[in-house]
């Protein structure tokens, strides 16, 4: 009687085991998801970067002239860069069981939000693994703001009607995922002009580029890459934890780079031939 | 007998088996527990320290510095917990906690520029000269381009009366961001104390021209112009400086008393028209916003917050505002008036005749509803409905002469 528990209970150690083992697997055999469709082409040319009417860092509004790239249609997801993970140990997510759980648990629970936690040199890491880069803060804003300015992806106005706000996720918003991440893509009307989606709230989002207060003053017409030195990466977008009045496309942040944070992820920019003409997405 | 020893057999291996399968249970667990232990110490100060960073983002500056000191109690090496904490006590003016956090901080991360100006701006703001300058001189000689430490520099120097210096600082924080009011000041007062009032004046008129309503620099400009004869200029600068620092008094007042009560409307409306009258508009933004969050059904403070908007050039919430307080009382004229410039700023004609009309119906007797109608049909075109209202404007006003303004 005893041998019989004692194998069903050993059954059961393994058949957990198996399970827990079989759902990593499950989420490792899907492929890094960041193929054609999940990018957006932004045109070269011009657009108007900055805000004269908002903080010090944002002056002056000034144009800027960007080579054509292409950039996630989404932030980088827990299923994407888990992948990653799976293949470079050292760039663990950090845990927060305080909010939004621990990794690679919350992979494995939450496969479609965004990665968060992750350090600009985790960034960085993944965005080269899968043969592209960072974007930079210019590259960045035209992404979200279009070549007509908009303070928000989707507009000039930060308000919807209806019971529920459909824009973005965002702090005491009322946007379905309230003081929490969002599954990436979850709010379509929300996009930019050229069609990517949460570039305002959800997640705070590393680019390439160092951090100065009077970058705008002195920074060149064509394709600005950023102070070549400082102690801070921007950050750029907005997160769960802003309020939507925060989520501008022209707002910048700056963190220390080694910071792994629960509201700050990222997405991957490739750069595109220079004869690329491709047909942008309004 | 085979029989039984073999089932002996079996039951020592069974009995065997069992003992060592539980042994690797009790070791796994201990082993669990102790991961996860560690794991949970670990996890808790990063909670504070990510808990600490939101509130800090979120303006939650004092919830701020509690997780951020309970980050730094659990783990002492976390260089970026000093640094966000150091911010929180500067935002709370607790200097001397600046100092002390971003001494820990540099322990940590030699050379830390971030870390060298926030001690450098905290000695400053303790009165420590030598030691503001010590720290503030390390930082621009790793960054010459470090402006807020250019500019923390250069005032310092006014204060160890070591005005070439401070020129030179000013100078090179002034080419860095020639849009900071601030540092156009602190050079017109280098160059004052230096006796070189010409380009002294030039600093003050920059510094004005960049923030009139900031009086420090019209004091310098009247001082400037006083003491290179220009008598007559020098006292209009003077009483201009009086009358904003009293503003500024007035305001530093009411603002006390919304910190006292932050649900002091009275407080919060002085101090938003205050702000609309002294040209500060992004704070008359921000105390219109607290007089709506108060007081949500006062349609007075949706058109004052309206019109902060507006001279911010930020028509689109404007109109928001405006559609929300005519919701409240869509009687009152001179919201569609209002309502209606928005639209004109923008060029949209047909709406702005549409929301001026609607303001002429509700109240007839208001001269300049008729004018704004006069321009716009005028600009449509219609010469005869422009003339219409131009003529009860003149009316209204006893005007007698002259035709349509453009």
């Amino acid at each position: 009687m005893k041998f019989c528990k004692l194998l069903g209970f050993s059954y059961l150690i393994w058949g957990c085991c198996l399970l827990l083992v079989g759902q990593q697997n499950k989420l490792a055999t899907k492929s890094v998801n960041l193929k054609n469709s999940e990018f957006v082409k932004i045109p070269a040319g011009w657009f108007t970067m900055g805000h004269d009417q908002r903080a010090p860092d944002q002056k002056p509004s000034h144009r800027v002239y960007l080579e054509a790239f292409e950039i996630g249609r989404f932030e980088v997801t827990n299923q994407e860069y888990y992948q990653f993970w799976q293949a470079n140990k050292s760039h663990t997510p950090q845990d927060f069981p305080h909010n939004i759980g621990n990794w690679p648990e919350r992979a494995l629970e939450y496969p479609n939000q965004p990665v968060v936690g992750v350090s600009w040199v985790d960034a960085e890491s993944f965005a080269n693994w899968v043969g592209g880069r960072l974007p930079t803060e210019a590259e960045w804003e035209k992404a979200a703001a279009g070549p007509v300015d908009r303070l928000w992806p989707w507009g000039n106005n930060p308000t919807t009607k209806g019971p529920i706000f459909a824009l973005a996720n965002s702090w005491n918003g009322n946007d379905q995922y309230d003081n929490g991440l969002a599954p990436v893509g979850s709010y379509p009307q929300g996009k930019s002009y050229y069609g990517a989606l949460d570039m305002a709230g959800n997640v705070w989002e590393w680019t390439s580029d160092w951090y100065s207060e009077i970058y705008y003053a002195y920074s060149p017409t064509h394709n600005p890459t950023g102070p070549n030195k400082g102690s801070w990466r921007v950050i750029r977008g907005g997160g769960w934890i802003d309020n939507i009045n925060r989520c501008t496309t022209t707002m910048r942040l700056h963190l220390y780079p080694k910071l792994k944070l629960s509201f700050v992820g990222f997405r991957v920019l490739r750069p595109l031939s220079p004869n690329s003409n491709t047909e942008t997405e309004k | 007998m085979n029989i039984l020893n073999r089932s002996i057999t079996v039951s020592k291996a069974l009995l065997i088996q069992q003992k060592l399968i539980l042994i690797l249970l009790a070791f796994s667990f201990t082993a669990y527990s102790s991961i996860t232990a560690s794991e949970r110490a670990g996890s808790t100060d990063i909670s504070h320290l990510d808990r600490g960073i939101m509130l800090m983002f979120q303006g939650q500056t004092a919830a701020g510095i509690e997780e951020l000191e309970k980050a730094i109690a659990l783990r002492t090496n976390q260089p970026e917990a000093y640094y966000y904490l150091s911010m929180g006590y500067s935002e709370k003016e607790l200097w001397n906690g600046v100092v002390d956090t971003t001494d820990q901080m540099l322990k940590l991360l030699i050379d830390d520029i971030e870390a060298l100006y926030a001690k450098g701006r905290a000695h400053f703001n303790l009165g420590q000269w030598e030691a503001a300058s010590k720290a503030l001189k390390q930082v621009v000689n790793q960054d010459p381009f470090h402006v807020r430490a250019q500019k923390t520099l250069g005032k310092t120097q006014i204060k160890r009366q070591d005005f070439a210096g401070a020129i030179e600082s000013l100078t090179s924080a002034s080419e860095l961001n020639p849009a900071s009011t601030i540092i156009w000041y602190n050079l017109g007062m280098a160059y004052l104390n230096q006796r070189e009032y010409k380009t002294a004046t030039e600093c003050f008129e920059k510094s004005i021209q960049l923030a009139p309503s900031f009086p420090q620099p019209h004091y310098g400009l009247g001082t400037a112009l006083l003491r290179s004869g220009k008598r007559e200029d020098g006292q209009k600068s003077m009483a201009q400086f009086q009358y904003l620092q009293k503003m500024t008094a007035e305001h530093e007042r009411l603002s006390r008393l919304t910190q006292e009560n932050s649900e002091d409307i009275t407080a919060w409306s002085s101090l938003a028209h205050l702000s609309m009258e002294t040209q500060n508009y992004p704070f008359a933004v921000r105390a219109f916003e607290q007089c709506v969050s108060l007081e949500p059904k006062n349609a007075t403070h949706r058109l004052g917050l309206s019109r902060a908007f507006m001279e911010l050039g930020l028509l689109v919430p404007a109109r928001e505002s405006l559609f929300k307080a005519i919701e409240i009382q869509p009687d009152e004229p001179i919201l569609y008036n209002t309502l209606g410039s928005t639209y004109a700023m923008q060029g949209q004609i047909q709406q702005a005749i549409v929301a001026f009309q609607r303001a002429v119906d509700l109240n007839p007797s208001e001269p300049y509803y008729h004018l704004n109608l006069s321009k716009l049909h005028q600009q449509m075109g219609d010469q005869k409905t422009a003339e219409y209202h131009f003529s009860a404007y003149k009316e209204l006003k006893n005007v007698t002469s002259g035709g349509v303004p453009k």
